[in-house]
């Protein structure tokens, strides 16, 4: 990690000094560092869990054998000796779902994705089926970060618990992770989400995303969406979010248990593409985005959409 | 000394900006995506370490979830347009919120949320709930008026009698006759208290007449969480669960 960071500091240096020399093409948008190693980032991601510890029961017809804990624990290694440092997401509904929520309260969930070493996730509506006290109980045994931007939580005692935002540095990457949440309104009793207001997600995503991508220069910018991937109505969704924003380079989605067969491309309102996938839910499967940067002096415009390729390896 | 620190300072304050201003924007090359679905199946690997985190806990859930509750004098079997099952489950939650202090008139479940067809006779176990119940809906009671009410009841009809309890119909024509509730003809004007689970009151199973209740209150417990409760509570005081079926709902 030292020595990532090591490496990626001589490389700006390099590149600042190139960009002294070369100061007449610092605009054109030319391959200047071609030499420059690319940088790759894996980032495997889960929602839904619903407290789906053990595999489904061999009496279910459809799903028994399926899932389980240790079998993902075992591809998440199995990624992490192929790979190196990875990104480890969930977007959330961890809790509830099968007598290990009941009895426990979530607390075995969290010490497991806290064992898998999970870097983020965000709060599903279904993580507050033991009210705020109950999610603050178990916040001791998660070593991960939990974001949501939407939820205003100033009058809440999740307030400074759960950040709008974290930035993350993997594999020489600056890598920006935003949370949104589903309206808890009419989904979960306001008993159990007490003081939570809920921002409309869509201005609350622009705000985040531009101070990501502007203001703190992420190479990537994330969103853990609890919105839902798409509804029969105007409901917003992960297909609205990614198509109302800008500076979104991907969108992690929950809620609505879509399979997705692989992940959604949609265009921005900057002409972007945008990538939004859902793996599901009970750890069914694991998603797996494996991105390739370069470095391209071009400070003046936007890489645009154009250049980006799009490999498309399996399914 | 303090000039070579204010030189320092000075030559990083000038990298930095440099840095910031001429940070080469790194551009996204390409993608490789691969949802993997994963299986607990013999032939996969599985993480030790993980299972041994989870051994405790298996061993409490397996422990709880094996523990009796209350012992079934005759099999209960789900029937329509009623049967034992259906009727047990909506007495014993109707004891449960008056054991709650509340006053329900009546309970209306959807047929489809209950999920094995038949309780043995012998012993039930937390687990024999779990099997019943599996899904994680909420107890509920609505206050709606009579009008509303008898728009659930040929709903109800509809489908050929779901689980109800604190009120008898006949089904005719898939609408609801001579309807009684707590043995009263059914008042459309008056407002009653049904309980029921938050599925339907949201509109499931188009029970959109439930939409919009007079009032409305969470018991905050699962319908199956209360099942349990007051099967505990009724096994305590001596009482067995007896397959009943008294026609509180006919077909004409």
């Amino acid at each position: 990690m030292e020595e990532l960071q090591k490496n990626s500091r001589k490389a700006f240096l390099k590149q600042t000094l190139y960009l002294v020399g070369f100061g007449a093409l610092a605009n054109s948008p030319v391959k200047v560092l071609a030499h420059t190693e690319p940088k790759k980032l894996t980032i495997l991601h889960t929602n839904d869990w619903h407290s789906r510890i053990e595999p489904f029961p061999a009496i279910d017809k459809k799903l028994g054998g399926k899932g389980g804990a240790a079998a993902r624990a075992a591809y998440i290694n199995k990624v992490r000796d192929e790979k190196g440092e990875i990104l480890l997401l969930d977007a959330g509904d961890i809790f509830q779902g099968t007598p290990y929520f009941n009895f426990f309260g979530g607390e075995l969930e969290y010490k497991l994705m806290s064992q898998m070493g999970y870097d983020c996730v965000t709060l599903g509506n279904h993580d507050f089926d033991a009210g705020i006290e109950g999610l603050l109980k178990q916040m001791p045994h998660a070593s991960f970060d939990m974001v949501n931007a939407n939820y205003d939580f100033s009058k809440s005692a999740l307030n400074g618990k759960v950040k709008p935002y974290k930035i993350y540095r993997k594999q020489g990457l600056k890598i920006g992770v935003f949370g949104l949440g589903i309206e808890l309104d009419g989904l979960v009793p306001a008993k159990l989400y007490g003081n939570i207001i809920y921002n409309d997600p869509i201005a609350v995503a622009n705000k985040m995303a531009e101070t990501l991508k502007k203001l703190h220069k992420c190479d990537l910018v994330i969103c853990l969406s609890h919105l839902g991937y798409k509804y029969n109505s105007t409901k917003v969704c992960d297909e609205i979010l990614a198509t109302k924003t800008a500076h979104i380079d991907l969108i992690i989605g929950g809620h609505t248990h879509t399979f997705l067969p692989e992940p959604a491309w949609y265009t921005n309102v900057i002409n972007k593409k945008v990538c939004v996938n859902q793996v599901g839910w009970a750890g069914l499967q694991v998603g797996s985005l494996s991105y390739t940067f370069e470095p391209f002096v071009n400070t003046a415009n936007e890489p645009s959409s154009a250049l980006i390729e799009l490999t498309n390896l399996e399914n | 000394m303090w000039r070579k620190k204010n030189f320092y300072g000075h030559s990083l304050l000038i990298i930095s900006l440099l840095l910031i201003g001429c940070k080469a924007s790194l551009q996204i090359k390409s993608h490789q995506f691969i949802n993997s679905p994963i299986s607990s199946d013999s032939s996969q690997v599985l993480d030790q370490s993980v299972l041994k985190t989870i051994a405790p806990y298996k061993a409490k859930v397996d422990g709880q979830m094996n523990e009796r509750i209350m012992v079934a004098s005759a099999d209960l079997t789900k029937e329509s347009p009623e049967g034992p099952l259906g009727n047990m489950v909506c007495d014993v939650l109707m004891r449960y919120a008056i054991k709650q202090g509340k006053q329900p008139d009546v309970c209306v479940l959807n047929a489809g949320g209950l999920r094995i067809p038949t309780i043995y006779k012998g012993d039930v176990l937390v687990r024999t709930v779990f099997e019943l119940l599996p899904f994680d809906n909420q107890l509920v009671m609505l206050q709606v008026s009579g009008a509303q009410l008898k728009e659930l009841l040929d709903l109800v009809a509809q489908n050929n009698g779901w689980p109800v309890a604190g009120l008898r119909i006949t089904i005719k024509d898939k609408k609801a006759e001579s309807i009684l509730i707590k043995g009263e003809p059914l008042d459309l004007a008056a407002k009653y208290w049904v309980l029921t689970s938050d599925y339907l009151a949201g509109g499931g199973d188009n029970a959109a007449m439930l939409n919009q209740p007079l009032q409305y209150f969470y018991f905050t417990i699962m319908l199956r969480d209360a099942l349990i409760a007051q099967l505990k509570n009724m096994f305590y005081d001596g009482e067995t669960l007896q397959a009943v079926k008294d026609g509180r709902i006919t077909k004409e």
